[in-house]
This record gives C-alpha cells, structure tokens and sequence, in this order.
C-alpha cells in the first residue's frame, strides 16, 4: 500500500495504516520532539500529543508537500508550543552556566552521545535554534516563523549557541574570548 | 585583527565568510582562531549528521489508547473512529451518535460505488439494496471503472447494510407527524435533532463532497426540517389564535 492510500486509509479512522504511518515516522518525529524539549519523558509526551493533533488533522494534508513534512512541522510546533506553554523557556539572553565534565579534547571524533549531552545542557532558547537549524536544516526564516521571531534573531540566537556548545564540548584553554594575541 | 575572533564571531563566519570584517583573513595568520573555525565546522556537520532517535517502545499502543474513539467513543466494527461534535454530549446522545456513525460512515466509505449496479460485485446491487432500505437508498450512478472497486468493497457490504438498519431505525425512532403536529416541544426536540444531522452531514460531506448517497441523505434531512419547521409555526398560529 502506497503512503497516499495510507493516508486515505487513516483518515477513515483505519487503524491499521495509522499504526503503518506512526512505525514509518515514529523515531523522526521523537528525535525532533526529542532534541527540542531536552528530556525523555516530556519527549514521549509532546510526540504522543504531535500524533493524535496528526490523526485528527489528517483531513487538512492535501498532500501539497511530503507526508514527513508536514508531520515534522507537527512535531516541531508541538514541541515549540509546549515549551512555550509551560514557560521553560529560558530567556535567550540569560543563559545560565552549565558546563559538562571536562573532557580530554578531541576534535577528530565529535562522539554521538558527547554531542547529544551538550544539546541537553543548552538553554532551550539556543537548544531550539541549534536543533532546527544545524540538526533539522530549517532556514532562519522557517525558524523564525516557528518561533514567531524575527530571521535575524534566529541567526544571532544560533551563533551564540553554536559558541555555547564549543564551551560545552571543548573548553578554550589557549586563550579567552576575544583575548589578545601574545 | 590583533585580536582573537569570539566564538560567537567564528560561528558566524561557518555560514557567512562576510559576517566578520577581516575575519576570514584573520583566520589565515591566527592558528588557534582557525583551530576553532575548524572544529566548530565539524561540530556542525555532526550535529546535522545526528542519526535518529529510536522512538519508545510501545508508543503505538499508547497512541491507540489515547486516540479519539479509544475511551467509549463510537468507532465501527472496522475500528474506524468516529469524530464526534461537541453535541454528542446531549440528551439525545445515543440517537446522535449513531446518526453520526451513519454519516461519517457514508463518508468514509463511498457508498456511492456500493449502491451502483455492478454486475461483479453481486452483494452491492442497487435493487437489492433498495428492496432492503425503504428509508431512500435508490440507485446512483457508478462511473463506468468502478465496478472492480465495488468488488473490492463487497466485503463490507454487510456492515453497510447494518448502517441502513440503523438509519431506518433512526428515523423510525423519532415521534410521529401527528405527534409533532400536536406537540410543539416534540417538534421543537426534532429540529434540534435533525440540526445535529445537517451539521453532521455537511462535515461529513467536506471529506466527499461528491458522494451521492451523503448528499441525498442531507437533502432528505434538510427536506425533513423544513416540513417540521412548518408543521411547528403552523401549530404554533393556531395555538396564537385560538388563545
């Protein structure tokens, strides 16, 4: 069955393709959700309420862009909102000093899990720039249409994090910001 | 540029070369700054080479749970979930909700191909549906290549004629012409019923909009109201003049 008759199929309530569409999506979708929110069990949450708003939408998907589009806007406005809603997130201009555990650098191998915990230590404000952009591959103007900031601030807002997540992963030890030069 | 370029100024610099005035010429002559462009360039292509999370087990059954339909609310014997309108919390529930099944029921299916007469699909006959649902199934029209779609379809022949059983059940359970003749708060109740169904219908009908035997059901129903709304204001002037 094609992911069109898929969709057809769901949106007559059939449970079958909805469990065929929710196997074929389920891990983009939690990674996304994931990434975001920072926390595994309000991941699962927010994905859960990302499905159910895709099964009782499903009749609005005209089709116009790829399935995994559409649900991945889904996820990521479930995720955005319900930061939002709880008022976790952090203002962006005060992000507290969190630091992971130092580690020997080594910049030939960034490890999978060093970055996700680095990810997980960012303030959600940066997190949330960080993961559309570099992780997700948004532009600022998606971002900021996300986010309901400005395309610019987006873009600040990603550099900082990006500086962030260097501090996080690899401490500068030969100089300090914007230090001089010997 | 004597001085070190910020983290900030370097992150900048990965996706514009322009962001920082001298930056990229500063990076040429200071190998701690290049040093940090470069691994911050590859912390970036790491981030967007993450691979996906493994979603938790069990999030379908917990989904299932947690979809509408799951928690009492009506579905088919298909599993197919009804939404329902925020009047399925009526007094009249139990009428409305099978009136809803009925209609999204019509939507969802296409029962516009099942009622055609197919030489194929033998269970989907008009005539014989129409001998069996005096309520107003008639025969449609079916385009001329889907005669195999209605074979395909046959298999839920039977529930779609349970669905006519209680749609004739439906109509037939409501208070009688005299009845609502005499009656003006029985005929008060039957408008509202017969609004929930227009409302009903017309969602359904936004999911297929061509679909005959939807549409014929809410003609039938608009055609219902307007006789009731009659008989109403017609009960309520004599009522006016013999007061």
């Amino acid at each position: 069955m094609s992911e069109a008759q898929l969709i057809e199929a769901a949106r007559a309530g059939d449970q079958a393709a909805m469990g065929t569409l929710y196997a074929t999506h389920a891990d983009r979708v939690y990674s996304v959700v994931r990434r975001v929110v920072g926390d595994d069990h309000l991941a699962e949450d927010v994905s859960q309420d990302a499905w159910i708003r895709c099964f009782e939408k499903l009749h609005l998907f005209r089709g116009d862009a790829a399935f995994s589009t559409w649900m991945h806007r889904l996820a990521v406005n479930a995720a955005v909102n319900r930061l939002r809603s709880q008022g976790r997130r952090s203002k962006l201009e005060t992000a507290p000093e969190l630091r992971l555990p130092v580690q020997e650098p080594d910049e030939s191998v960034l490890h999978q899990r060093q970055l996700s915990r680095a990810l997980d230590a960012l303030p959600e404000g940066y997190r949330t720039v960080l993961v559309l952009h570099d992780v997700e591959g948004l532009t600022h103007e998606e971002i900021g249409e996300r986010l309901g900031i400005a395309a610019g601030t987006s873009k600040s807002q990603l550099h900082k994090a990006r500086a962030r997540m260097r501090e996080l992963l690899t401490p500068r030890q030969t100089q300090n910001e914007a230090g001089n030069h010997g | 540029m004597d001085e070190h370029l910020t983290r900030e100024q370097i992150a900048a610099l990965l996706d514009e070369p322009d962001a920082v005035a001298g930056g990229l010429a500063h990076l040429d002559v200071c190998s701690d700054c290049a040093s940090e462009f470069e691994g911050m360039s590859r912390m970036r292509m790491a981030l967007s080479g993450l691979p996906d999370l493994a979603a938790p087990k069990g999030g379908w059954e917990r989904l299932r749970s947690a979809l509408p339909g799951a928690a009492g609310r009506p579905r088919t014997e298909t599993g197919r979930v009804v939404s329902l309108p925020a009047w399925m919390g009526s007094r009249w529930s139990p009428v409305l909700t099978a009136a809803a099944i009925i209609v999204l029921f019509f939507g969802g299916l296409g029962v516009g191909r099942l009622l055609a007469p197919t030489g194929s699909s033998g269970a989907g006959g008009a005539d014989r549906l129409a001998a069996e649902d005096p309520a107003g199934a008639r025969p449609l029209p079916l385009p001329a290549d889907a005669s195999g779609d209605a074979a395909l379809l046959a298999s839920e022949y039977p529930e779609y004629l349970q669905t006519v059983a209680e749609l004739r059940s439906l109509r037939s359970s409501g208070p009688s012409s005299e009845e609502i003749a005499s009656d003006p708060a029985l005929a008060a109740e039957r408008l509202t019923r017969l609004d929930a169904l227009i409302e009903a219908s017309r969602e359904a009908l936004q999911d297929a909009p061509a679909d005959p035997a939807l549409n014929d059901f809410l003609f039938d129903v608009v055609d219902e109201r307007a006789s009731v709304a009659g008989q109403l204001n017609q009960t309520i002037r004599q009522a006016s003049m013999e007061y």
